[in-house]
């Protein structure tokens, strides 16, 4: 009986996102007093973060139509339900992840910089632009999976992208107007998705 | 009463006519296999219909109110990997919001003896008629009154494990409406109260009930017959339901190309192309 409500609480979402964010905020603490001394850059943690979130992001969106949406739609969940419930996985994903990021310019501030401002410590075009990627990239592999596209090609796809990200965000300024067309590429796709996945034919495996 | 009701659906060459109604078990037969496939994934909703196929009186396309009540599955696909039935059951809950009932799960588990057909490592590997048992398991288990079945009877070779199965499937007292795609019809012999015929040679569909009875005929019949009721015709017979006269019968039996045949026993006269 003990073991059942364990097993029950273990298995709960809610716990096992409660405790990955806990754990976070713990290493997130540790990072920075470990970092303090050898001077690293203070944005890398904040890439680390979203470059993470943008590679699960991408292949969740993909196993998502790719894999589980027939059998998701067998068992009887609407195709307006599996959309649904994606969106709000992705931006409940986002708000967690601009949560510990925000955590980290607070700490970060704190502990290593408390004489300059959070707006000088950290380019806010960059912190605006890593969300819009990961939205933007994880609403791509969500396209992927519903066009079937082949996995070797799906991991190839994704390396270019991911390259082209990391030359974009270290080597290349980024401009507020890159925002708003990443935004504007970011609300057109989740229109596309959502077009896709309600006329999509499935086809018998 | 009629629950589930199909007009004027164009599938591939066939054009469907079908009333399904409540506490009926009914199959679907068509040469081709991969036909019954596209058929399910468009009368369970899964795929678009052209306004055709309504559940009392509502187009069943993303229907959530009919998703809520129906299953569909193909016996041939794997479902689940594994069979922990706390975790399964919460996956079921909080992932779909569908009530598993696990100790049905366990009791279905123990008459087939599920685990004997399985090999445990860090996901649970069955054997093609493990995986059979499991989604078989799996459909009693989910708390659904509607059932599409494909290939409900796949990879079993043992009678009584395909006898519990067909007798599971088509329990009134659990489902409702039961619609099956037999991969062996004669395993449901005497258990459906309706078996629909998807014509090759009027490509459209025939109803037939449970006694009624199907007449083989070598190579193309003579005289002359009410094309309606032809199933199947190649070179070499012609199938068909058997609503001839006294006299078209007897002509037939005089020339000896005839056998009459239970609808059950298609299966054992045409051999379906498999996907």
């Amino acid at each position: 009986m003990k073991k059942e409500f364990f097993l029950k609480i273990w298995h709960n979402y809610f716990f096992q996102l409660g405790l990955a964010f806990v754990s976070a905020l713990f290493l997130i603490m540790v990072a920075i007093v470990l970092f303090e001394d050898i001077d690293l850059d203070n944005t890398m943690l904040i890439y680390n973060i979203f470059g993470t979130l943008t590679l699960v992001g991408f292949i969740y969106s993909y196993n998502l139509t790719k894999k589980h949406l027939r059998s998701k739609l067998e068992v009887g969940i609407t195709r307006k339900q599996i959309y649904r419930n994606y969106f709000v996985n992705i931006m409940i994903t986002l708000i967690v992840a601009l949560f510990l990021v925000a955590y980290y310019m607070f700490v970060y501030k704190k502990v290593i910089k408390n004489t300059l401002t959070i707006l000088q410590l950290f380019d806010f075009k960059k912190m605006l632009f890593l969300p819009l990627v990961f939205l933007l990239v994880s609403f791509i592999g969500f396209v992927f999976g519903i066009i079937q596209i082949k996995r070797k090609v799906f991991y190839l796809l994704f390396t270019v992208i991911v390259m082209g990200l990391i030359i974009v965000v270290i080597y290349f300024s980024i401009a507020y107007f890159i925002n708003l067309i990443l935004l504007a590429a970011v609300l057109i796709m989740g229109m596309i998705n959502y077009l896709l996945i309600i006329n999509y034919r499935i086809k018998e495996k | 009463m009629i629950s589930l009701k199909i007009e004027n659906l164009k599938l591939n060459n066939y054009l469907i006519n079908i009333d399904f109604s409540n506490q009926q078990a009914v199959a679907i037969w068509a040469s081709d296999i991969k036909i019954v496939g596209e058929f399910f994934s468009i009368i369970a909703g899964i795929n678009k219909n052209n306004n055709t196929c309504f559940y009392y009186e509502k187009d069943v396309f993303d229907n959530k109110e009919y998703f809520q009540s129906r299953v569909y599955f193909d016996f041939r696909k794997r479902y689940l990997s594994s069979l922990k039935l706390n975790y399964l059951e919460e996956r079921f809950r909080q992932k779909y919001n569908i009530v598993f009932n696990k100790n049905e799960f366990r009791k279905v588990s123990e008459i087939l003896d599920i685990r004997g057909e399985t090999e445990v490592s860090n996901v649970c590997s069955y054997t093609k008629t493990g995986n059979t048992f499991v989604n078989y398991a799996l459909t009693r288990s989910l708390e659904k009154s509607n059932i599409i079945i494909n290939n409900p009877t796949i990879n079993l070779s043992i009678k009584t494990d395909i006898d519990i199965i067909a007798s599971g499937l088509t329990d009134k007292s659990k489902y409702n409406m039961i619609i099956l795609g037999p991969d062996n019809l004669s395993a449901f012999n005497d258990k459906l109260d309706k078996i629909i015929f998807f014509s090759d040679f009027n490509n459209g569909t025939i109803m037939a009930d449970n006694k009624d009875s199907l007449i083989v005929v070598k190579g193309v019949p003579e005289g002359s017959f009410n094309n309606e009721n032809i199933i199947y015709r190649n070179d070499e017979k012609t199938i068909l339901l058997n609503k001839l006269t006294r006299s078209e019968l007897k002509n037939l039996q005089k020339k000896g190309q005839l056998e009459i045949i239970s609808v059950y026993q298609i299966d054992e006269y045409v051999l379906r192309s498999d996907p």
